[in-house]
């Protein structure tokens, strides 16, 4: 539901103080691609997606031995710098978010993010973002930390607006072959055909299981070697 | 509550693309604004800022009773659970008569008893026993747009095809669209997350941006209640995107935005420094904006509203059905005083 309006002078101080607002939308809609997991369940819903910039994507490959958490902060070695932080101190100065939504029977892209900062033309905060392309991050969670896979994509005709502190300033694209979207450094893949909508999909890929998954293998594999001990006794 | 409706295209007739009725004893005149929104292009979209302008009818008016932090008892009230909030929709009190300085504030009403309401907000200082208070709905986008598009806004399958209807809070802004239900589904009003948006509501002081992404103009007709008496709008640092409840209009010289006080926007000598409005018109087939300025005199002439050319502009207009931008530049937040229109 929308934000409540706010009228009392006594609440001016829970409301935005910012000269300059960028946003960057994308549309849920049942012309989306499907997001999938790596075993093609869809993506739950409320999962998290994130947009930014990728200044080095073709150094980067996804690494399936190692953390999703590990992954993004190699990400941001070749330069993934995500939308609405700060990127001189990664602090938030945005509102909004995207996530995985329901449409009909499967999950899809949806929800804005606003950056809410910088002066125009500075480079500094939203103006770093200007005109350059958007990389979406797609998690089978809710955090980076509680995920298991993840996959990169983008377009080259998704582009950050410039921020010129006017109304202007907002876009809205959305993941529907419309689009020629592929995937970044091996991290998931991209169909163009498929999925619950028959919309094409957005893949994720599979990564190191998570600590709960490993505890349950790790068990079974102490209990299988337990019985054989008891058999070799 | 006394309301009259006077035969509307009578009034169109008479008023042209404004009018509204009212009679000898009216305290509800009601009416219809008519609000163009310019063709565009896929390629560029032009926006146009609007605003409904006009409100719903009082659906309850009383007196208070007591007010006790974000708890108002009103006199002689018998409200049934939930009357002024939750399925019922969204609903606001307005204290239109108080000795304590809030004439003209209004608040989200968040929960009905049974003869009290809670405001999203302690207003108990601008409020006051023995006020006169008013509630009314807000207005939604599907009463706005028409739950159907009524007014033929370019719908489709996505926002990145269909016209996108931008409604701002402050400088953030939330955007809608129509699907077409060429999908499956049902076709109406959503949000990016494709959630049902019919009933997402356009408080007074919102305006709406409407990014058209296709060629030919839609007149978009706003029925309701006209606003009278003082109204408070919060305008805040940064960017305000401001709709207008005057169906009177104002001029930037009678719009109450400058007031010398740290309670207006900020004069200067220069529009570097200070607060800016822009009004956004359409000319040649693009959106275009107009910059004004409060020159404080310190330098000689006449102190006043200025364009960037320097040209007198307190007559410019903010009519009625149309949206403005504030730039509030660090002159920390007010409540503009929206002064009760004189005649309608």
């Amino acid at each position: 539901m929308k934000k409540l309006t706010i009228f009392a002078a006594v609440a001016f101080g829970a409301m935005s103080a910012s000269s300059h607002a960028t946003s960057v939308g994308f549309s849920a809609t049942p012309a989306d691609r499907t997001l999938l997991t790596a075993t093609s369940t869809n993506v739950p819903a409320g999962d998290l997606v994130l947009e930014g910039v990728f200044t080095n994507p073709n150094s980067f490959t996804y690494n399936p031995a190692i953390s999703i958490a590990a992954n993004v902060a190699n990400m941001s070695s070749f330069g993934w710098q995500q939308f609405g932080l700060n990127p001189s101190n990664q602090s938030s100065e945005g509102s909004g978010s995207l996530q995985a939504d329901t449409v009909f029977s499967g999950t899809v892209v949806g929800g804005s993010v606003t950056d809410v900062s910088g002066t125009p033309g500075s480079g500094q905060n939203a103006s770093y973002f200007d005109n350059k392309q958007v990389y979406l991050v797609v998690f089978n969670g809710t955090t980076i930390a509680g995920s298991t896979q993840m996959g990169v994509f983008t377009s080259t005709s998704w582009t950050f607006p410039t921020n010129a502190g006017g109304l202007g300033d907002s876009i809205t694209y959305d993941t529907s072959t419309t689009y020629n979207v592929t995937d970044v450094g091996n991290a998931g893949s991209v169909s163009n055909t498929g999925g619950p909508n028959s919309s094409g999909t957005l893949q994720l890929a599979a990564g190191v299981p998570e600590p709960s998954t490993l505890a349950t293998l790790f068990g079974a594999t102490g209990f299988l070697a337990l019985l054989r001990r008891r058999r070799t006794e | 509550v006394k309301k009259t409706v006077l035969s509307l295209s009578l009034l169109s007739l008479l008023c042209g693309s404004v009018a509204f009725a009212q009679s000898s004893v009216a305290t509800n005149p009601v009416g219809f604004i008519s609000i163009t929104v310019n063709g565009g292009s896929s390629t560029t979209p032009v926006l146009t800022l609007i605003s409904p302008t006009l409100t719903n009818p009082i659906a309850y008016q009383s007196t208070v009773q007591s007010v006790s932090g974000t708890t108002i008892t009103i006199t002689g009230a018998s409200f049934t659970a939930n009357e002024f909030n939750g399925s019922n929709g969204t609903f606001y009190v307005e204290d239109v008569s108080t000795s304590q300085g809030g004439t003209g504030v209004l608040c989200d009403i968040t929960a009905t008893g049974s003869n009290s309401v809670t405001t999203a907000q302690d207003i108990s200082s601008m409020v006051t026993a023995g006020d006169t208070l008013i509630i009314r709905q807000h207005i939604t986008i599907g009463q706005f747009l028409g739950t159907s598009n009524t007014y033929g806004l370019q719908g489709g399958t996505s926002a990145t095809s269909a016209d996108e209807v931008l409604v701002y809070d402050g400088s953030s802004q939330n955007t809608y669209w129509y699907y077409n239900g060429s999908l499956g589904g049902t076709a109406g009003w959503y949000d990016l997350n494709f959630a049902s948006a019919s009933g997402v509501t356009i408080a007074p002081f919102q305006g709406v941006v409407i990014k058209r992404k296709t060629s030919g103009n839609v007149t978009i007709t706003s029925t309701g209640t006209v606003k009278t008496g003082n109204t408070f709008f919060p305008v805040v640092n940064g960017l305000n995107v401001l709709g207008t409840v005057s169906a009177q209009g104002l001029t930037l010289g009678t719009s109450g935005l400058y007031t010398g006080t740290s309670s207006g926007v900020t004069a200067s000598t220069s529009a570097t420094t200070a607060d800016e409005v822009t009004v956004y018109g359409f000319s040649n087939g693009s959106s275009t904006q107009s910059n004004y300025w409060y020159y404080n005199g310190s330098l000689g002439g006449t102190a006043g509203w200025y364009d960037l050319n320097f040209t007198p502009s307190g007559s410019v207009a903010l009519a009625p059905g149309a949206a403005f931008v504030v730039n509030r530049k660090g002159g920390g937040a007010f409540n503009w005083s929206l002064p009760a229109p004189t005649s309608f």
